[in-house]
């Protein structure tokens, strides 16, 4: 592909190299290489970056920077897994790494999410929560995924990123901890705060959903 | 009665109250608890239905995460604007990459 550039003024129809092309046009350093993979694969790659972001400001600054590793560092990519499953896991990381650097919230801003316990260390029954309304509605009207994702944006910053990190694109204690420059330790604390947090909001689906 | 139950898993040996069982509860799922930790939980999941109710919604609100944050069919695509293509491209070309 290096040496017969694709048009770019083609239709996106004629941008439909394989994979392999793409991956070989991209470390030959082909201009419309990168073109091809932006258009292929910028539109997937947004949706991720905007999911995790929770911004769309964010997600079109994240799927530029993306793009840009995914161009320079293709010589990592080494076929174990799809294009697609790669590019995902540099569009994730980019967004995550962007959760990282924004404003911190105040920590105690979960509090009223977290299990409570008596003197005697025994746990209180908890009641219907308030907040958990928006998240039931969007569930009853149908909205899975939109009420799963509320109740992900309803936490602060550090802990969206550690419970996307850990629980949805699976990373271990120990990459989440490199990633968001954190220590392992504190990855953990954290997922366990945010997942009991998650829990409360979601109490209302997980009780009338079989998983 | 719950009076009792909380004065026999503060001080009886193998026992742990709510509090402390829930620290356990991430490295119970993930399979990392040592042994005689992992025995001292399940002794206390058994004890409290409280807490046996809690692991049950925990597990499954993890689990309905990760079956919806990107949706069961992948990423899910979505047309990039044209503009936003252009955009990313000459971006790239001024920094000379």
């Amino acid at each position: 592909m290096a040496s017969n550039p694709v048009n770019t003024t083609q239709s996106h129809a004629e941008t439909d190299v394989t994979e392999a092309e793409l991956v070989q046009g991209i470390l030959a350093g082909d201009e419309s290489a990168f073109e091809i993979l932006v258009r292929n694969h910028g539109g997937r790659m947004l949706a991720v970056a905007r999911r995790i972001t929770g911004n769309e400001a964010d997600a079109h600054d994240c799927l530029q920077e993306a793009l840009l590793k995914c161009f320079t560092s293709m010589a990592q990519f080494q076929g174990r897994s799809s294009l697609d499953t790669w590019l995902h896991r540099v569009t994730a990381n980019t967004a995550l790494m962007r959760l990282r650097s924004r404003n911190r919230t105040r920590e105690d801003s979960l509090d009223d999410l977290l299990p409570a316990f008596d003197p005697q260390g025994m746990r209180i029954e908890e009641a219907p929560l308030s907040e958990a309304k928006e998240v039931e509605n969007l569930y009853e009207q149908g909205q899975t995924q939109a009420a799963i994702r509320a109740a992900i944006d309803r936490l602060p910053n550090e802990y969206r990123a550690i419970v996307i990190a850990r629980d949805i694109e699976q990373l271990s204690t120990s990459e989440t901890a490199e990633l968001l420059d954190i220590s392992k330790p504190l990855v953990k604390t954290r997922l366990h705060r945010a997942r009991a947090a998650l829990k409360r909001l979601l109490d209302p689906i997980v009780e009338s959903n079989a998983i | 009665m719950s009076q009792i139950r909380a004065m026999m898993m503060q001080y009886m040996p193998m026992m742990v109250t709510c509090e402390e069982a829930d620290q356990f509860l991430d490295d119970y799922l993930a399979g990392e608890l040592p042994r005689k930790q992992q025995l001292v939980f399940e002794w206390h999941i058994r004890l409290c239905t409280g807490c046996k109710d809690y692991l049950e919604r925990y597990r499954r609100s993890i689990t309905l995460c990760q079956k919806n944050f990107h949706g069961e069919n992948g990423d899910g695509s979505e047309e990039i604007p044209e503009q936003i293509i252009k955009g990313i491209v000459a971006a790239k070309r001024a920094a000379g990459k």
